[in-house]
């Protein structure tokens, strides 16, 4: 197979820094056809999904980009300028296409987790506070249909420590905990098992009595689980089959992996990260955990990754900013708002981090977020008044061709439940409606579509 | 039943007060019972138990069972969480909560870690092995080590095809290829046993109280395991093994008995400290504080504040054995040098300990929410919030629940000039009324404690710094203080349910004689004690109770008695709630 040398950056430099030139493809044409360029054994690189959630909002009203004459715009070139926002989406704005004017339905409105339901699971929020949605959130969709033969089915981290309210879950009352502490994410995907990059892993007999011990596990919880009402019978039939799942998943864990050229171990993540200023390290933190999981998704770990910034709530610091991100979030001045945009322009460029790292990655042709989605969003959009309209909303990555990065989709009022619908077909993980009651969609977000 | 609503004091606040809608005008007990008459609440229901349970152990209980049964030298890593509180408790939660996929991960990492310590070469091992095994397979050694273990684990007798199952295990694990080891085929039982849902659930099976009713009877076995985990927040001993087992819980009075030796012993110290870490949501540390706005504020001030608490509560529950409602105007507490110097009180002269000190009787600090652990975490990371504060006293000590914020309402403040006074900035949740009917529950409250900044330091004036462009305090170049931007001074007065007050030592004072203060205790008490969301159908069962406290002068280790004794934690429902005879299993 001819390999090329010339990453798609390089080349783009060449192009734009010589004579105009005028190129009649999107780049992600040239270079990488729709499926995908194939591994060594002729099978195409797999999809991709990943989530990238922070709290309280923006400010929507300064959010959406601004687009250009279409006539005035050279092709392979943006035609949006970001907003102050936004602005730090520059360096990958080719990778990123904003989604603006589209609303979370809901009926039920409670503030913080409304809108994670409504637009994440598709199902809004029962009448309970404590409660969380019934259906799974749609990284748990996308790691059932295209994680269940990784030895992670999904990696999901929580930049700022300690707890908040929930962003994923599997279905009612079943909350995926995140891993906050970068060095143990670290530990577990490159060193657990045995694993090492490339190469065949390092044989601990101890594992077969792990793998006994399990099945005896499955065959206790079948015992009790048959004495028990209804409710409690489903709650032991979840943990069984996860107890099975479990055994299948050591098993992956522990098989040579498959060898692939960008596969290496990551950094190694500090330890420790003191507070500066009485403030969390946010961006080193969020950096650490990116470049694990990037390279998670690079030697094939995982298929799926799950980011939450910061929880709904969240009483973080930003930088050059004294008050605490919720308390801020509710304050309508015109000092506050302009704190706010600091706040979201600061939070935006952290995902666009995240986006760097997997546009970084060559993957034969391709790049990594050529195979990827990546929805970045948040649990509201003004967080004054937790709205759910004109809601923020981010697609990195072009799914294998699915769908097209780079875009400004302006939408009147869409239902937010069309772009999950869009992304789970993109990344194959399609489902034929997603959402309830007003949530509820049949058809995707065309014009996020390839 | 004997009347329930003679005395008015009872009536008050005895149900979860759900402030829908907020209407200020009657819906809570307002008044206190010498000022106005309540109506009397409308008899409960006839008593009927909750359903039979299932509740998986919080990572503390994992924790404390594995090294009770095992040596306090075993390290426990994080067994699988408990996600959020369910009706205020996580133990609570621990009746719904469903184990995610993540949670059956850690726990086989937590056992495979624990059982290889236990069967190191080492002194562990060698204290916890009752025999030496004679080769690779040793049946009878290694039944012994898992029917005593397997009992302790489960918290009842190993059945025989458990033991089978388990020694099949062992067996053959002994035999691998690599292993060959009769400690390493040991602890492939060991880790099953770890990981099954005997030891990590608390599960109820119950007997038939008799032949007519649907109701069980929590039985020995299981009834040692509620009061364990109730009292101790571990698992039963052995020696409470061998009472349930043989049927000494199965009488009042053998049950009343174990109850009272329960409570003296050490671990029901820890174990109440549990429920009020719980109840008053001690783990919450309000985030990082800037420490120029509060120079006092240090990365050990949450640990402290949550031990000066709990060391208030144990000395008031247990050494003092004094009035519940006290403990909201004691003038005793316990606190170390950070904490004195926090306080602007004399240090203790031992070391770095806590030593017990009395707040002379006209401080403003007194009682339990004049401690760091309420007044930091319900408060912003510069500022106060009485909002914050208002709202704890309403929900979690009087149980009356705050609907959340409508929707599409600004919740700005800032409309206010931020120059004002908080007070006067915060005039907007009196001045909309779609604000004010809520905010008229909390802010009044908070009002009062706002001669406490926040991290709980004492201040006269309320004080607004400058922040730099790194949002950091601005300080003067020359002199390096710390620029402040206006000064106000405070007024801490306000009202609790028709009750004014001037500071917070009357506020103390308010909310002490609160009617719903004791009642509201009582409900938590038993939500915890059962581990469930307490039932419409147990609102009988609560009156009595919550009588008996009263009449007993408020004492909560009489509390703990009465609970433990009642029927509501002795007998489960034997329908299970939903259980239609359907298997409904989605797998």
């Amino acid at each position: 197979m001819a390999k090329r040398t010339l990453t798609r950056r390089t080349v783009l430099k060449g192009l734009l820094g010589g004579a105009t030139v005028t190129l009649g493809l999107p780049m992600f044409d040239l270079f990488c056809n729709d499926n995908g360029t194939a591994l060594a054994d002729g099978q195409a690189f797999p999809k991709r999904f990943g989530v990238w959630f922070w709290g309280n909002g923006v400010i929507p009203d300064r959010w959406a980009p601004t687009d250009l004459d279409p006539r005035t715009v050279l092709p392979g070139e943006p035609a949006w300028v970001p907003s102050r926002q936004l602005e730090l989406l520059t360096p990958v704005q080719r990778d990123v296409t904003v989604i603006t004017g589209a609303n979370i339905m809901s009926n039920v409105r409670e503030p913080h987790i409304d809108g994670t339901t409504s637009f994440l699971s598709g199902v809004p929020l029962g009448s309970s506070r404590d409660a969380v949605s019934s259906a799974p959130t749609i990284d748990a969709v996308a790691a059932n249909a295209i994680g269940s033969t990784s030895p992670f089915p999904a990696l999901r981290v929580k930049v700022e420590p300690g707890g908040g309210r929930p962003v994923s879950w599997n279905g009612l009352d079943q909350v995926n905990t995140p891993v906050s502490d970068p060095y143990e994410l670290y530990r577990s995907v490159f060193f657990d098992g045995g694993y090492r990059p490339n190469q065949p892993p390092t044989i601990d007999p101890r594992w077969q009595l792990q793998e006994s011990a399990l099945s005896a596990v499955g065959d206790e919880l079948a015992a009790l689980r048959s004495q028990l009402g209804a409710h409690d019978r489903h709650r032991l039939a979840e943990h069984e089959t996860h107890v099975r799942e479990l055994e299948l998943l050591l098993l992956r864990r522990r098989e040579a992996p498959a060898v692939l050229e960008a596969c290496d171990y990551p950094d190694e993540p500090s330890r420790d990260y003191p507070t500066v200023d009485s403030r969390v390290q946010m961006q080193e933190r969020h950096r650490a955990l990116a470049r694990v999981l990037a390279m998670a998704l690079a030697c094939d770990r995982t298929r799926v990754v799950h980011t939450v910034f910061t929880a709904e709530g969240s009483e973080i610091r930003f930088p050059g900013i004294a008050d605490g991100h919720h308390n801020l979030s509710h304050k309508v001045s015109a000092d506050a708002q302009a704190l706010l945009v600091d706040a979201s322009r600061y939070i935006v460029g952290e995902y666009a981090f995240f986006v760097e790292q997997l546009a970084s990655i060559q993957e034969g042709d391709c790049r990594l977020i050529d195979n990827m989605a990546l929805l970045g969003t948040s649990g509201c959009s003004l967080g004054a008044t937790h709205g759910l309209e004109n809601h923020p909303i981010l697609v990195a990555g072009a799914a294998g061709g699915r769908l097209v990065p780079g875009r400004h989709v302006r939408t009147v009022g869409a239902n937010a439940s069309k772009v999950a619908f869009s992304l789970l077909r993109a990344v194959g993980a399609g489902v034929s409606a997603y959402g309830a009651a007003e949530a509820h969609v049949v058809d995707g977000l065309s014009e996020m579509e390839a | 039943m004997t009347s329930v609503s003679r005395t008015p004091f009872l009536a008050l606040g005895l149900g979860v007060l759900a402030l829908a809608g907020c209407t200020t005008t009657g819906m809570i007990g307002e008044a206190p019972a010498d000022r106005q008459e309540p109506d009397p609440l409308p008899p409960p229901p006839p008593f009927v138990a909750a359903p039979a349970q299932l509740n998986l152990l919080t990572p503390a209980q994992y924790r404390n069972a594995v090294r009770d049964i095992f040596g306090g030298d075993v390290t426990v890593g994080q067994p699988a969480p408990v996600d959020q509180r369910e009706a205020g408790f996580f133990m609570v939660r621990t009746s719904t909560i469903v184990l995610a996929p993540d949670g059956a991960n850690r726990y086989q990492e937590e056992a495979s870690r624990i059982a290889a310590q236990l069967m190191a070469p080492g002194p562990i091992r060698e204290r916890v092995m009752p025999c030496t095994p004679t080769g690779v397979v040793d049946d009878g050694c290694a039944s012994q080590f898992l029917s005593r273990y397997g009992r302790l684990l489960y918290r009842r007798t190993l059945t025989e095809a458990e033991l089978q199952r388990h020694l099949r295990l062992a067996r053959e694990g002994a035999r691998l290829p690599g292993i060959e080891d009769f400690y390493g085929g040991l602890e492939a039982a060991i880790m099953a046993q770890l990981q099954s849902p005997f030891f990590l659930y608390r599960h109820e099976i119950g007997e038939p109280l008799d032949g007519t009713s649907d109701t069980l009877v929590v039985n020995g076995a299981e009834l040692a395991s509620r009061l364990s985990f109730f009292l101790w927040n571990t698992t039963p001993d052995e020696a409470l093994l061998d009472v349930a087992e043989s049927g000494g819980l199965d009488t009042a009075e053998g049950l009343e008995r174990e109850v009272r030796r329960m409570i003296e012993d050490e671990r029901a110290r820890a174990g109440i400290a549990n429920f009020f870490s719980e109840m008053l949501e001690l783990e919450k540390d309000g985030g990082v504080k800037d420490s120029v706005v509060f120079l006092h504020a240090n990365a050990e001030l949450a640990g402290d504040a949550r031990r000066e608490t709990l060391m208030t509560i144990e000395d008031h529950v247990f050494d003092q054995d004094a009035d519940y409602r006290d403990l909201f105007t004691t003038r005793r507490t316990f606190v170390n040098r950070r904490l004195a110097a926090l306080y602007a009180v004399p240090a203790p002269v031992i070391g770095d300990g806590f030593a017990l000190y009395t707040h002379p009787d006209d401080s403003p600090r007194r009682g339990i929410l004049g401690q760091a652990s309420f007044l930091a975490p319900h408060a912003s990371p510069t500022d106060a919030s009485p909002t914050r504060r208002g709202a704890f006293v309403r929900a979690v000590l009087l149980c009356q629940e705050i609907p959340p914020p409508p929707a599409n309402v600004e919740t700005d403040l800032a409309g206010r000039s931020a120059e004002l006074p908080l007070r006067e900035q915060l005039s907007e949740h009196r001045d909309n009324p779609v604000c004010a009917s809520c905010h008229a529950l909390m802010d009044p409250i908070g009002f009062g404690f706002q001669h406490f900044d926040g991290i709980g330091q004492y201040r006269r004036v309320e004080r607004q710094f400058l922040f730099d462009d790194q949002g950091n305090v601005a300080r003067d170049e020359d002199t390096g203080d710390r620029l402040v931007a206006r000064e106000h001074e405070i007024d801490a007065s306000g009202e609790l349910d028709g009750v004014a007050f001037e500071s917070a030592s009357e506020l103390a004072e308010a909310i002490r004689n609160h009617p719903a203060l004791p009642s509201c205790l009582v409900r938590s008490m038993y939500r915890y004690a059962t581990s469930h969301a307490d039932l419409p159908s147990e609102e009988a069962q609560l009156r009595e109770l919550q009588r008996a406290f009263i009449t007993g002068g408020y004492r909560i280790k009489e509390l703990l008695v009465s609970v433990a004794l009642s029927e509501g934690f002795r007998h489960a429902n034997g329908l299970r709630g939903d259980d239609s005879g359907s298997d409904e299993e989605r797998n």
